[in-house]
């Protein structure tokens, strides 16, 4: 198992489009993601499920830990990190 | 035998649609939906039907997708695609399966995970996820209805134009409207960004959300309501005096609405038949479609940083011909004012890095970017031109502070010229090229850049931004930022007086064109083109239309001999009250 600790800047949090961004790109890996507000101190939910992220209720400036599991659980959690560092822009 | 006069009430919310509405009341109650009594398949079988609804779901989710956009628009009809994405979310689908597996039939299943989920996004302390609680249970209900073969027949009792009457309203029930028929909104519920507010403004339905359950309980099916969505209230059984007053807004409103939709198709006159261009501000591929069917005379800035802000690299110069090419092509037969690259500190594109600055407004940004950065100047400006031919075309350049950095960017595109016409290359060769005026020593220079351009286009936005020395975002200082500031006037009737003195034409492109006091004003100075964005060309157009020449001319007269900027917009709101224009 994999795990990444990272702050989430962008100044919507995690809602809106960084939230579906976050989800679409977890969506594409086989492994097993799972990710929960270390600010807030909440339960993990499925990365891959907007509707997880939403009740996460991450706002700018909050921690995120994040957990993969699977053959692609590295690359997984290197995209994200890419994902949210460069302010979620897409590619 | 006296009736009882039923009494008047009125109950508050909050507007959320401007507009009048009087008309019988229609209460919406959503079609109830009962859970079956039967026996329960195995687990595997309930799931398979869900499975399945869910693909039905969604492709009734597409269809209404596609018919909102074409009826609506397309920020209405967004919301079906972010319903799309929640029907398919993995937690929903494992709430299902959890009840499923319990031993319930997958009706009472859906039910029953729809109302967990819808419950704890209520919970959450974001004002947003209340939100998105409607939109889950919309799609429940839409589930339950595929799964119980109901077709949705609530609206259907609507036989007459009425004020519809309902708790809330679903991004789904909206679908089912027939504009013609809803004079207006009034829910107990609802919030402001929700999707039935965004179809009531882009549809002018009358809205009033927030009455409460108790007071809306008050009113019976087909009583007579009227509605204000601007004070945000909504009278019940309204007396005669109440409806006269209504009808008398209401006549206002509709006369101003039915001439200036009239009007921005038309050619811009003043009453003395003097021709005024009112052209649009546009940004992207949207507004330029928007600037069409707002009745734009043209495009007077088309702000170039959207096709660069984004990118991991900057576009080459096929794909910036390409789009070019479209914008022109949607305003063919009208002039398409360029904006070269206006890219600055504040607002860094992806693919480049800016240094750090104290002052991103006072730094590295506009032309001095593009004189920093020739390459991409070049390709920019060989991409114009190209895409110009069989146009008409005309380029500026941003944030030009003197006529050194106005020969330098010349010099830079006399190159690009050259070298286009040495590959051979077919482009209109006598492109005319303006500088925008949003320095204030531009503003105060302009005499002296005559020889430079052919001609001059205000950003006041900017300028009043470094003329007054405020930052128009920053809380602190926000009073102070004034657009009808008389120094900034000043500056903009300096600039008209230049061009009218050398023949350079001159127009605003800045926020001021659109603001209903400063129209008279500039008029009166001389002013022959505006360019505003696409929502305002219909009233600019239309305070235009009720002047004389000599009118806004005496407006702007006085207003230059006062002191205050409050002193001249209650001067200007004066005069277009007093002709019905405010």
């Amino acid at each position: 198992m994999q795990e990444l600790e990272i702050t989430i800047t962008h100044p919507s949090g995690l809602h809106l489009r960084p939230a579906a961004l976050f989800v679409q790109t977890a969506a594409g890996f086989a492994a097993d993601i799972r990710v929960r507000n270390v600010s807030r101190d909440t339960a993990f939910q499925n990365a891959k499920s907007a509707l997880g992220i939403l009740m996460l209720s991450v706002s700018s400036g909050h921690t995120i830990l994040i957990q993969a599991e699977g053959d692609d659980a590295a690359a997984a959690l290197a995209t994200l990190r890419d994902l949210i560092e460069k302010g979620f822009e897409p590619h | 035998m006296t009736a009882l006069m039923p009494v008047e009430m009125t109950i508050a919310g909050i507007g959320v649609s401007t507009g009048v509405a009087i008309g019988p009341a229609f209460w919406f109650r959503p079609l109830p939906l009962t859970i079956p009594q039967r026996a329960a398949s195995a687990p595997a079988e309930e799931l398979r039907r869900f499975l399945e609804a869910r693909a039905a779901a969604r492709d009734e989710m597409q269809a209404l997708r596609t018919t909102t956009a074409t009826r609506t628009g397309e920020e209405a009809a967004g919301i079906f695609e972010a319903q799309a994405v929640l029907l398919y979310d993995p937690m929903f689908e494992e709430a299902v399966a959890a009840q499923v597996q319990g031993g319930l039939i997958v009706e009472a299943a859906v039910q029953t995970a729809t109302g967990q989920l819808a419950s704890l996004l209520r919970e959450a302390p974001d004002p947003l996820l209340a939100a998105r609680a409607l939109d889950v249970e919309d799609i429940g209900r839409r589930l339950l209805r595929i799964l119980l073969g109901v077709a949705d027949t609530s609206f259907e009792a609507i036989s007459a134009p009425s004020l519809v009457v309902a708790q809330d309203l679903t991004p789904s029930d909206t679908a089912r409207f027939r504009p013609e028929l809803v004079l207006g909104i009034c829910l107990a519920a609802g919030s402001v960004t929700s999707h039935a507010a965004i179809l009531a403004r882009t549809l002018n339905i009358p809205a009033v959300f927030g009455l409460g359950r108790a007071a809306l309980d008050a009113i019976s099916d087909q009583q007579m309501l009227a509605l204000d969505g601007e004070a945000g209230e909504v009278v019940v059984n309204p007396s005669a005096r109440t409806l006269a007053r209504f009808e008398a807004v209401q006549t206002k409103l509709n006369a101003r609405r039915l001439d200036m939709r009239s009007i921005a198709q038309r050619a811009c006159v003043t009453v003395d038949g003097k021709r005024i261009t009112v052209s649009a501000n546009i940004g992207d591929l949207d507004s330029a479609e928007q600037a069409v069917l707002a009745g734009a005379d043209g495009i007077g800035l088309l702000r170039t940083e959207f096709l660069f802000m984004k990118a991991a690299a900057p576009p080459d110069e096929a794909q910036q011909i390409a789009v070019y090419q479209k914008i022109f092509e949607m305003h063919a037969g009208q002039p398409v004012i360029v904006r070269t690259l206006d890219l600055g500190g504040d607002k860094p594109p992806r693919f480049m890095t800016f240094p750090e600055e104290a002052n991103p407004y006072l730094g590295w940004r506009g032309v001095r970017v593009s004189l920093s950065r020739p390459d991409l100047f070049r390709t920019q400006m060989r991409a114009v031109l190209r895409a110009a031919r069989g146009h008409q075309v005309q380029v500026m350049f941003p944030m030009i502070e003197g006529v050194a950095t106005l020969r330098r960017i010349n010099a830079l595109l006399d190159e690009v010229r050259e070298e286009l016409t040495r590959q051979g290359f077919d482009f209109p060769r006598s492109l005319p090229v303006g500088a925008m005026i949003e320095t204030p020593s531009a503003a105060i220079l302009a005499e002296m850049m005559v020889d430079e351009v052919d001609f001059f286009s205000i950003g006041t936005n900017d300028l009043t931004q470094y003329t007054l020395a405020v930052d128009r975002d920053a809380e602190t200082v926000m009073e102070y930022f004034k657009p009808l500031n008389p120094a900034v006037l000043w500056l903009v009737q300096r600039v008209i007086r230049v061009g009218s003195t050398h023949q350079r034409p001159v127009s605003v492109c800045g926020e001021l064109a659109s603001i209903p006091t400063a129209i008279p004003i500039l008029l009166g100075m001389g002013l022959e083109r505006f360019s505003v964005v696409p929502p305002a060309v219909a009233q600019t157009k239309w305070i235009i239309g009720h002047f004389t020449q000599a009118e806004a001319e005496q407006i702007a007269a006085h207003a230059l001999t006062l002191p205050t900027a409050d002193e001249i917009e209650s001067f200007v709101s004066g005069v277009l009250r007093e002709r019905n224009l405010l």
